[in-house]
């Protein structure tokens, strides 16, 4: 799709990703404390008692402190980047699980199908938050990697729905008879064919799965089940809230992390619609 | 045929059923060592104290059959769950079983669940769905926008925002509770209406972003209706707006609408929980939160256990309740 | 308009608002008498699907009536507002479509969808009286009032395209407009559907447009054939004159690659066949070549 090569221009065809380009802003607007953090503070600070506790924002501190010292712009600057690895990691495994598993049983259907058909639905049917509390408070959760692992165990399967849907469709195109008749391997159908044409889907698939996870990384941290220290923007908000900052009026603790991950998931929904309009053009006239 | 989906269902609810049990099974069998035991000892690292831990002991030993070899043990927990719905006994609230503490707290849940959803659900679909036909004020589109975005932040940071709102900057609404401390909490006019505005917070934190999920997903399955040969045919016929938006739009529009919520209940239920243990409403947010920070694991098992069976049935429910929306799926065969 | 013309159609164009717009009718004019039947042949694309819903107030999206006026029953249909199409659509003028596939609502019985047609248009809750009603309607169509029970997907092709044809008959419209409606179904589907139309028109004395591609059915059928091409009504006459003295090529190309009209026997006239010639004012590029026949001049070749 050549959208510049369009005769409306450039200016015309980014107003029709409008909604995509937006998405991208809301998530660069987010990460704008861990960009210009560092000019103000050293990220040291969101080390404990870097500082006196409670302290109001001011030009030394822009965020103030919390109740443990830590200078809060410091944290943010930390946490953003940590929230968004963990989406990123649990994303992208959840991705590549799901879309494999997907496609094995889409292409190759009957048993194959049916086993993992059934595994999904099992799995689509339990609340990923249950069996990740049910984990968390087994063992306990620390790295961001562990995080990101934890959450892409559920999230996995609506890729994998999704994906094999799509080529259960695509596996009936024409051209793949096509090729098939002309003796083409599984192979080749599987990579030069088919693969081409879910990667729309595939895009669209893993903004929604790095959404999953990051939901699911955020209920885990503030019931107090993940990464502590404050290092994610979910246990930041279970530190403020254990330490009855809304009540004390430390507006400056738990605004700007709850801030930042609206304007993250908000930034990550209209992305994902952004995409979805690229693989799914009929929303557009009514 | 229709046997055969309907079959399909109910063994997926069951499969999954079993799936959960075992699962809860398996994870606290992790470590050798005697689990309750290990339990009890973490609640004695953070300086609680299990009050005649001995006994509690020798109750789990007795009818867990914790000396038993693994099989054993996994056969007498099915037996004591599913015959007897013996979930144990609360670390925490020794001698209280799992049971009484989790099940005070289902119905303010449950109820909860209800009203956010159906308030969500009705102006939500109608929001969804003029925002697609054409002839609706163009205020109705921007609104549903803005539901829709909504929809997109996770409901317990809602609640936290609305929390800040209403119940600080602007105290209006209280911020914690059921019901005021102190209350007489009698069948009266003041109580209720105490009991509403308890309410009010928790109920709207999930339903605001549920109008969004409505809106959004009735935009879709409108669009595609609107492309159906039947609606301009609809149309033609001269049929009334009203009869064509209902009957021919809306109510087609319904079915994808009902395999969407049966897909979005577990986002739906986990994040209900969150938004409960925000405002410390008694539902099952707080029994778990509580049970959380005590370490009263059979608690915690208990709640995930409920969350997960309910979850499963409402689904069930769901996928029986469809063929009876679209007749072609009586006779056509499962998927 | 003179008194026996019930549908007149005067230097009609409309267009597609796409980029660049696209012109699907240029310049179109043609009526329809009472009783009469009228085909209108052409290819896909030659612009008379989009005619006919223009004719019915019911353009799909970026399709725009430019220039022209539609006479109907004394009222100017391109100027009429939402009353008077409520008035008109389903009850004076009627629709049978192309393939009733998709056509009927599938999650009501049949029965509740012409009870739709009846409270929208009669204002009024159906009563017993209706069900008879209906079942005789149905009769009419060959249908059992079985039908009235069934879902849409449990009907064929040809039953659903007969219920279709009741619908559109149950208020006794004036015009029927019938897009294609035996295309997409069998050879002896279309037979029935065929004679299903003719019982009904002429019980209802309506006067019919009959849209389609395959000019020998429409010869047996139509009183007079309008042939369109690339949007421009290249040639309108009766039936029997297109036939034997065919005046623009592209006509002749058509009528050359027909079978015998004479091997398709069987069909009944869906018309009565005794007409007296009118006074219809030309078409400003349409020439007279004979007795209430027209046609374009072949120099003026579109393509």
């Amino acid at each position: 799709m050549s959208f510049y090569a369009s005769s409306e221009g450039v200016a015309a065809a980014i107003n029709r990703h409008a909604t995509l380009w937006i998405g991208v802003l809301f998530l660069t607007i987010a990460l704008l404390p861990t960009i210009i953090g560092p000019l103000f503070v050293e990220p040291v600070q969101g080390e404990v008692l870097s500082d006196i506790p409670n302290l109001p924002p001011d030009l030394s501190h822009p965020f103030g402190t919390q109740s443990e010292g830590r200078d809060v712009l410091a944290v943010l600057m930390r946490g953003t980047p940590a929230t968004l690895a963990i989406g990123l990691i649990g994303g992208g495994v959840a991705l590549v699980i799901g879309s494999a598993l997907g496609f094995i049983a889409g292409f190759f259907g009957r048993r194959t199908d049916a086993i993992i058909s059934t595994v999904v639905d099992v799995g689509l049917t339990i609340p990923p938050l249950a069996i990740l509390i049910l984990i968390g408070a087994s063992f306990p959760v620390v790295s961001l990697l562990a995080m990101g692992i934890v959450v892409a165990t559920t999230a996995w399967m609506s890729s994998a729905r999704v994906i094999r849907a799509q080529v259960l469709s695509l596996k009936e195109r024409e051209y793949v008879r096509v090729a098939r008749l002309s003796g083409a391997g599984n192979f080749h159908i599987i990579f030069l064919e088919l693969m081409p044409n879910l990667i729309p889907f595939l895009a669209a698939n893993f903004v929604n799965a790095v959404t999953s996870t990051i939901l699911a990384s955020i209920g885990l941290e503030v019931l107090g089940l993940g990464p502590q220290q404050s290092r994610t923007l979910g246990s930041t908000i279970y530190e403020a809230m254990y330490h009855t900052a809304m009540w004390r009026g430390l507006w400056w603790w738990w605004l700007p992390p709850i801030v930042v991950l609206v304007l993250i998931f908000l930034g990550l929904f209209l992305i994902s619609i952004g995409l979805d309009r690229y693989a799914n053009p009929r929303l557009e006239r009514h | 045929m229709l046997r055969s989906y309907v079959v399909k269902r109910i063994s997926i609810f069951f499969i999954t059923v079993f799936v959960a049990v075992t699962i809860n099974f398996i994870v606290i069998h992790i470590t050798p060592q005697n689990p309750v035991a290990v339990l009890m000892g973490r609640l004695a690292a953070r300086g609680a104290m299990v009050e005649n831990g001995a006994q509690l002991l020798k109750f789990y030993t007795e009818r867990f059959g914790l000396d038993q070899p693994l099989y054993v043990q996994y056969l007498m927990y099915l037996r004591n769950l599913l015959l007897h719905g013996d979930l144990g006994y609360s670390l925490a609230y020794f001698p209280a079983k799992v049971s009484a503490v989790v099940l005070p707290a289902i119905p303010w849940t449950l109820g909860l669940l209800f009203f956010a959803n159906l308030v969500a659900a009705i102006v939500g679909n109608i929001l969804g769905a003029l925002a697609v036909w054409g002839r609706a004020p163009r205020l109705f589109t921007w609104v549903t926008y803005g539901f829709m975005s909504l929809a997109a932040i996770p409901f317990y940071l809602l609640a936290l925002i609305l929390l800040y709102l209403f119940a600080f900057l602007w105290p209006v609404l209280p911020s914690s509770g059921a019901f005021t401390p102190g209350s007489s909490r009698a069948f009266d006019l003041a109580t209720s209406f105490e009991f509403i505005r308890h309410a009010t917070l928790p109920v709207l934190s999930v339903a605001l972003g549920l109008i969004g999920f409505w809106a959004l997903s009735m935009r879709g399955a409108m669009a595609s209706v609107m492309g159906e040969d039947y609606l301009t045919y609809a149309r033609v016929k001269g049929l009334r707006e009203p009869t064509i938006f209902f009957r021919y739009g809306m109510r087609n529009a319904m079915l994808p609408q009902v395999t969407a919520f049966a897909i979005d209940l577990g986002r739906l239920v986990s994040g209900q929980v969150l938004v409960e243990l925000i405002f410390s409403y008694p539902g099952l947010g707080l029994v778990l939160y509580n049970a959380l920070r005590t370490g009263d694991y059979f608690v915690i098992q208990g709640v995930v256990l409920f969350i997960i069976i309910s979850v499963a049935l409402a689904m069930l429910l769901l996928d029986l309740i469809y063929p009876l929306l679209d007749p072609r799926i009586r006779t056509a065969s499962a998927i | 308009m003179t008194p026996s013309e019930l549908l007149s159609v005067r230097s009609l164009s409309i267009a597609y608002l796409t980029r660049p717009p696209t012109f699907a009718v240029n310049d179109v004019s043609f009526s329809v008498r009472q009783n009469e039947v009228l085909g209108l042949v052409g290819e896909s694309g030659s612009g008379k699907s989009t005619l006919a819903m223009g004719i019915l107030g019911h353009l799909p999206h970026p399709g725009r009536i430019l220039r022209g006026s539609i006479s109907f029953d004394g009222t100017d249909l391109t100027r009429a507002d939402g009353r008077q199409w409520q008035k008109i659509r389903g009850r004076k003028i009627a629709y049978v479509p192309q393939g009733a596939m998709n056509a009927l609502n599938p999650v009501l019985c049949i029965r509740s969808q012409f009870y739709d047609i009846i409270r929208s248009h009669e204002d009024r809750s159906p009563t017993s009286a209706d069900n008879q009603r209906l079942e005789r309607l149905l009769a009419k169509v060959r249908l059992p009032p079985g039908v009235l029970h069934a879902y849409p997907h449990e009907l064929s092709g040809g039953m659903k395209q007969r219920v279709c044809i009741a619908m559109s008959i149950l208020l006794s419209p004036k015009l029927v407009i019938a897009d294609e409606p035996t295309s997409a179904l069998d050879v002896i589907s279309q037979r029935l559907v065929l004679d299903t139309l003719a019982d009904a028109r002429r019980q209802l004395n309506a006067s019919m447009v009959l849209v389609g591609h395959d000019l020998a059915l429409q010869a047996q059928i139509a009183n007079r054939i309008g042939i369109m091409l690339a949007g421009r009504l290249v040639e309108i006459g009766p039936a029997t004159e297109i036939f034997k003295r065919p005046h623009h090529p592209y006509t002749k190309r058509l009528i050359s690659s027909v079978p015998s009209i004479k091997k398709r026997t069987g069909i009944r006239d869906l018309a009565d066949k005794d007409f007296q010639e009118s006074a219809l004012s030309p078409n400003s590029y349409l020439n007279k070549v004979g007795t209430d026949h027209y046609a374009m001049s072949s120099e003026l070749l579109v393509r």
